[in-house]
């Protein structure tokens, strides 16, 4: 089975396929990610479910081909 | 970090995977912001355990005495060893032109290989094309 249609939320999935990608530019940096990721930590680190309203632009550019792909 | 969950057959939840994901850039960040080494160690599978109470813990390369850098295995063809070198340090090491500063894009790259392994409980190579 692929990553990509794993059960994983597609968010999710969105930002590890980034961090995997081929160029290193196309990934987010260090900082962009726990940028990103940070702002969450009370219900990552509490293993809980959260809604992630917006995410860095590489993320919403990977998960709008991605679901393009998908529909 | 995968072989336990392998044995009992029992898929990592998408928390725990966050959660690898938050320790494992949360470590990054402090190596970077104390300059303790350049980076922060060969992150594989293999290297990262889940302690009891579900707390991310990165091993030292040098716990294994005959374990040798992923730089090494590559230097020395040896394509059946672990290693997740991202693409591009995988050609600048062949050809001799290592770049040691490259923002931690590299470390990043092998956190999500070794993510995407946890998530399907396989070898990220038997899912990742490095062609």
């Amino acid at each position: 089975m692929a990553f990509g249609d794993s059960k994983y939320s597609d968010i999710f999935k969105a930002i590890i396929l980034n961090l995997v990608s081929v160029s290193p530019s196309d990934r987010l940096t260090l900082e962009e990610l726990w940028n990103f990721i940070q702002p969450f930590h009370e219900p990552i680190l509490r293993k809980e479910q959260f809604m992630i309203p917006s995410a860095p632009q590489k993320i919403e550019m990977s998960l709008a081909s991605y679901k393009n792909r998908m529909y | 970090m995968i072989k336990e969950r392998l044995s009992e057959k029992k898929n990592f939840k998408e928390s725990e995977l966050w959660f690898a994901l938050y320790s494992l850039t949360a470590a990054l960040v402090d190596i970077r912001r104390n300059g303790k080494t350049p980076k922060l160690g060969d992150i594989n599978p293999q290297n990262v355990f889940v302690n009891d109470e579900g707390h991310i813990r990165v091993a030292n390369i040098y716990s294994w005495p005959h374990e040798r850098f992923s730089y090494w295995k590559v230097l020395e063809n040896d394509k059946h060893e672990n290693t997740l070198l991202a693409p591009e340090d995988m050609n600048n090491w062949q050809t001799n032109h290592l770049d040691n500063d490259n923002n931690h894009q590299s470390e990043l790259f092998a956190i999500g290989a070794t993510i995407i392994s946890a998530a399907l409980l396989s070898d990220f190579k038997s899912v990742y094309d490095f062609k």
